[in-house]
């Protein structure tokens, strides 16, 4: 009973959190529309809806988060879809490895060929594992922003370079758990049974076996590219375009001073709007993580 | 328990194979950090070759003018062959403590400084490095001792009791460090105690669950494989015949989770603005009022270095730990 209560709870903060990801293209207003100078308080509550006011410039709140949003998972979106192709390059090389190939194995071209591209790929994953995540995205940021005069540019590929270093984090559990299939004959049985490699991989393995594990690393690095972009754009290092990041950081110093300064309600709400959003972006996407490990486990 | 206990076989020899491999694992890491060392020093010496084109010193606002193309660095073949005599001068520099300065303050980068009056002319390593490491391991400590102890009551001790605790803390673990410590400066600026820190670093970006669940399943596995399940049987102290793999687990599950807790310290450094590696590098690379600065190489590479070492040295304490337990108590 409780942990059904739970699960609606969270199920409606999804629901929440996709009505909110949507509300730019459900409103019919528009980010640059001043719907607060437009018509005069009482007006709005019957002409508009406008569920988290206006801001300073009398735009609508929400639309504005909501661009911003989506900003985050586009790119976001795009960064995990790489991240997940490079692990499962990598991830597959790492789980077909074989230690013990004999000579005459070897005096092929294609075994040979195999053998170098299971060895970078065991290799380049140690490497990858063993450099902390933020040197990385330092690097990128101190790199790309030299050379490319759009910050989303350099937001963009500095991302994709992180995703690229933290592709470990799939591959290896890929890896294992074709190793751990290899062990249990399953890769043996389904050769036997005629099924060809491609279809070995791409449904046997990668579609029935791993497709937990991938859905599971898809949302767990999702999550993590919007974390990166609000702490790049926190300190004004983000994108170009308007993103959660951008938000926050544009607001950062209103936060310090005494809220009983603060003119209206309005001003408290649009600060605390972003973080609280994250908090709870934050647990759902936790909750999700769990139900997808359930699903595919059943 | 009936004062009986099962024998535990020893062997203390140090045969040549050890000390052989102790020598293989010694190569491996100094090898390892000065690969890591060249690669990032190439990377790095592009900005800086782009800066400073052919040696003239520019700001950043210039390069990125009409008047400095961008690819105005002509490159030779013997540019890699260069930049490796630089690298390994370089490295004999760090190695001797000579870690360069800053091209922008003037400031020298050394380990430490004993005399005070000479403290504001220079830029400190090992204080900021302690500060790091320090709140790494406290933070590690606290960690694996909560998890040790929620994990023993609900495996070894079979109480549900304190389940609500694990829960509780396992979904505090995904919330993200990144976000908590914006919120906790955005509204506690530098006035964060230190304590919530490192709970924060302990707790947060997955850390603790991570942690909490690849123990649970080593320590799930291990209670129940049969020497343990002989001892039980026998009413000998379990504890006696757990703590070698407990070791082994203990080792794995610390080198699993010391590079999150690691790269949480250094956020929680940069976003609270504690000192520390990582706010010595916000305070040179991140900082947005620094774009019309220089880049400062070889204080970027000081500091890479050092989170470099630490990171094959943890590697490599690690290797020779398990060596050590796996094949010389056997």
């Amino acid at each position: 009973m409780f942990k059904n209560l739970i699960n609606i709870i969270f199920a409606f903060l999804l629901f929440v959190i996709i009505i909110i990801a949507l509300w730019k293209n459900i409103s019919n207003n528009n980010q640059d529309d001043s719907v607060g100078k437009r018509f005069a308080p009482p007006e709005i509550s019957l002409k508009q809806i406008l569920p988290l006011g206006t801001d300073d410039n009398g735009n609508d709140y929400l639309v504005k988060f909501s661009t911003a949003f989506q900003y985050n998972l586009y790119v976001s979106f795009i960064t995990t879809a790489i991240f997940t192709v490079i692990s499962i390059i990598l991830g597959l090389g790492i789980g077909f490895q074989t230690k013990n190939l004999s000579k005459n194995q070897n005096i092929l071209f294609l075994n040979r060929l195999k053998n170098l591209y299971f060895t970078f790929c065991s290799s380049i994953t140690d490497v990858f594992q063993s450099i902390p995540i933020l040197i990385v995205l330092l690097l990128g940021v101190l790199f790309f922003q030299r050379y490319l005069d759009n910050p989303d540019h350099s937001l963009f590929f500095t991302l994709v370079v992180v995703a690229v270093f933290s592709s470990p984090k799939l591959s290896n559990a890929l890896g294992n758990h074709i190793k751990q299939l290899n062990r249990e004959e399953f890769i043996l049985a389904t050769k036997a049974s005629g099924v060809s490699m491609p279809a070995l991989i791409v449904k046997h393995i990668l579609y029935y076996e791993a497709k937990g594990l991938i859905v599971l690393q898809f949302i767990n690095f999702f999550f993590f590219t919007i974390m990166l972009e609000i702490f790049l754009g926190f300190f004004g290092k983000g994108a170009g375009e308007l993103s959660i990041g951008r938000l926050i950081g544009k607001d950062k110093i209103l936060y310090g001073i005494d809220w009983q300064y603060l003119p209206t309600d309005q001003y408290k709400l649009i600060l605390v709007f972003p973080l609280l959003f994250v908090l709870i972006l934050c647990l759902v996407t936790r909750w999700l993580a769990k139900r997808v490990m359930l699903l595919t486990e059943n | 328990m009936n004062g009986k206990s099962l024998p535990e076989s020893r062997n203390n020899t140090v045969s040549p194979n050890d000390m052989l491999n102790f020598g293989k694992q010694t190569v491996k890491f100094v090898l390892s950090v000065i690969f890591s060392g060249f690669i990032l020093y190439l990377i790095l010496n592009e900005f800086n070759e782009i800066a400073t084109l052919s040696g003239d010193a520019i700001h950043q606002d210039e390069l990125f003018s009409e008047k400095v193309p961008k690819q105005g660095v002509e490159r030779s073949g013997n540019d890699i062959l260069n930049n490796t005599g630089k690298y390994f001068k370089w490295l004999c520099g760090f190695i001797t403590g000579d870690y360069g300065k800053s091209p922008n303050s003037e400031k020298i980068i050394v380990f430490s400084v004993s005399d005070l009056a000479n403290k504001a002319d220079k830029i400190e390593i090992w204080p900021n490095y302690f500060h790091t490491i320090s709140i790494t391991l406290l933070a590690i400590t606290i960690a694996f001792i909560i998890s040790f102890v929620l994990n023993t009551l609900e495996i070894v001790r079979q109480t549900k009791k304190l389940e609500w605790i694990k829960t509780i803390l396992n979904w505090l673990s995904s919330v993200h460090i990144i976000i908590l410590g914006i919120i906790l400066f955005l509204f506690f600026r530098d006035q964060i105690p230190v304590i919530a820190g490192i709970i924060m670093i302990a707790i947060c970006s997955n850390a603790f669950y991570d942690l909490s669940a690849l123990q649970a399943n080593d320590l799930s596995t291990l209670y129940n494989k049969d020497f343990v399940i002989a001892a039980r049987a026998w009413g000998d102290n379990i504890w006696k015949h757990m703590r070698r793999s407990l070791a082994i687990d203990g080792i794995n599950q610390f080198s699993s989770v010391w590079i999150i807790i690691f790269t949480n310290t250094l956020i929680y450094e940069i976003i609270c603005q504690k000192p520390g590696l990582g706010f010595l590098l916000f305070l040179h690379f991140l900082d947005s009022e620094r774009g019309k600065l220089l880049f400062e190489l070889d204080l970027f590479m000081t500091l890479t270095m050092f989170i470099i070492i630490t990171i094959f040295m943890i590697n490599y304490i690690k290797d020779i730990t398990l060596d050590y337990l796996l094949y010389k108590r056997r």
